[in-house]
């Protein structure tokens, strides 16, 4: 999903962030200070619109995409790609 | 004048840094950790994190994998309740303090788990053995202390967190009198281990902890909010949330942060050996009395409590004498059921336990004074 979505050719976005939905609040902040210390850039921040799993909190992730899901994938930090942001 | 050798109950005073987590914890961290996206709920959401990792990182867990409870208790409870939920066998050692031993006794009463209880001895491996012989083929969990809340015994827990490790049984651990005076990592055999932030932790009362490996599954017996998934009426099955709900206590959970911080700068090893100290100043002034007995064998190690009686004086009584000095000590039965049933103890003991602030000179004042008490007594049962 996210390789369809970093591909503009195959009808997907070119991305200026991505919104990843957390389950819990706790694996949110350990997703944030994950990617930060790895030097990716992104954001916590409340959801306006939660899906019914989560947290009702999620990352903003700015760039380094696929990077960044495999980290949190590495730690079992589930998640869910909620939102793109268009370039 | 008050001297506080009462610290297995609650650990007083607190450290200066704790004092002051408290209060800025009051002051800023006002909002309700992981509901609401405004200043203070982030703020506060944050704060909570940072006083999980820190508890994660000092007993090599994962932050998710930390609950908060209102004490060792609470957290004992969620363990034995949620991991004996489908019935089976359970073990536990007979040093436990009632707050494992009520719950597991429950669960057998009410006929849904089969309850055997294993005899703490002296000798380590002895102890070990009388877990290995108990262990059936439904056998789900063990419980056992890591220290006894009455003498102090240290109990082998790598060992019998290697024996359940053999078995796949979950090994579930009362750290209420160890932590914070013996390095503990769960990743040494320990699946969930359970304990007071309020004792050894230097944190506030109401405070406790559940930290697991995650191994095995902790069914819930609480249910409620947890700011995730809303609109579930499912409880969420992931940590913490799934034992968290509720709003958490995030000024005591700051006090466990400021209290972990405190051990780490002091050192555990120099902490554990202070205290040892003062044990060892007041058994050698106690020794000197033959009418004491101290309840410490030379085969087995202890954290820093020391329990004694005096011949022919009720614990309480001596306690209330002490307490009259100015004195703090826990006399009685220590909530502990199983251990005074193993010791024999029939008036229960006197409890003695410093903290990192007591000091030798007041342990020797203590034994002064006991020695005093006693001897007069003795006179006057004399005459």
């Amino acid at each position: 999903m996210l390789q369809w979505l970093l591909s503009p050719e195959k009808g997907g976005l070119i991305l200026t962030v991505i919104i990843l939905e957390m389950p819990s609040y706790t694996f949110a902040v350990k997703s944030e200070k994950l990617l930060k210390a790895r030097g990716i850039s992104c954001e916590l921040k409340r959801n306006i619109n939660a899906a019914p799993g989560s947290c009702g909190y999620s990352l903003h992730v700015k760039r380094d995409f696929n990077r960044a899901s495999e980290i949190l994938k590495k730690n079992g930090i589930p998640f869910i790609i909620k939102e793109k942001g268009g370039g | 004048m008050i001297i506080n050798f009462d610290n297995a109950a609650t650990t007083y005073p607190k450290p200066p840094s704790v004092k002051k987590a408290v209060a800025e914890a009051v002051e800023k961290f006002g909002g309700n950790s992981g509901r609401g996206g405004h200043a203070l709920a982030m703020r506060t959401s944050r704060a909570l994190y940072s006083a999980r990792s820190a508890a994660a990182e000092f007993f090599g867990a994962q932050p998710e994998n930390v609950v908060f409870t209102m004490n060792c208790t609470y957290a004992l409870n969620l363990a034995i309740q949620g991991i004996m939920k489908d019935g089976g066998h359970l073990i536990i050692s007979s040093m436990e303090h009632n707050s494992a031993a009520r719950p597991a006794a429950k669960l057998a009463l009410d006929g849904k788990v089969n309850l055997s209880i294993a005899e703490i001895c002296p000798d380590d491996s002895d102890t070990v053995e009388n877990f290995r012989r108990l262990i059936r083929p439904d056998t789900k969990a063990v419980v056992c202390t890591l220290a006894s809340n009455v003498t102090g015994q240290l109990m082998p827990w790598r060992e019998i967190g290697k024996l359940c490790r053999e078995h796949d049984i979950c090994f579930i651990a009362d750290g209420a009198q160890a932590c914070g005076v013996v390095d503990i990592d769960i990743s040494e055999g320990i699946n969930i281990l359970c304990t007071a932030g309020h004792k050894g932790l230097y944190g506030i009362t109401g405070t406790g902890l559940l930290i697991t490996d995650g191994k095995y599954r902790i069914s819930p017996v609480i249910q409620g909010g947890t700011g995730s998934s809303s609109l579930s009426l499912r409880q969420p099955d992931m940590l913490p949330d799934a034992l968290e709900s509720g709003t958490p206590c995030v000024i005591g959970a700051m006090s466990v942060k400021a209290g972990i911080e405190f051990i780490r700068r002091k050192g555990i090893d120099s902490i554990f050996a202070h205290e040892e100290r003062v044990c060892s100043r007041f058994v050698r002034e106690l020794q000197k009395n033959r009418n004491i007995t101290i309840y410490r064998d030379q085969q087995s190690n202890y954290v820093p409590i020391v329990s004694f009686n005096a011949a022919g004086i009720p614990s309480e009584e001596l306690a209330g004498e002490l307490a009259e000095h100015g004195f703090c000590l826990r006399a009685g039965f220590h909530c502990a059921a199983l251990a005074h049933t193993q010791l024999g103890t029939e008036t229960g003991t006197v409890r003695f336990a410093p903290s990192v602030f007591s000091t030798e000179s007041d342990a020797a004042a203590l034994a002064n004074t006991i020695n005093n008490i006693v001897n007069r007594k003795k006179l006057i049962k004399k005459y």
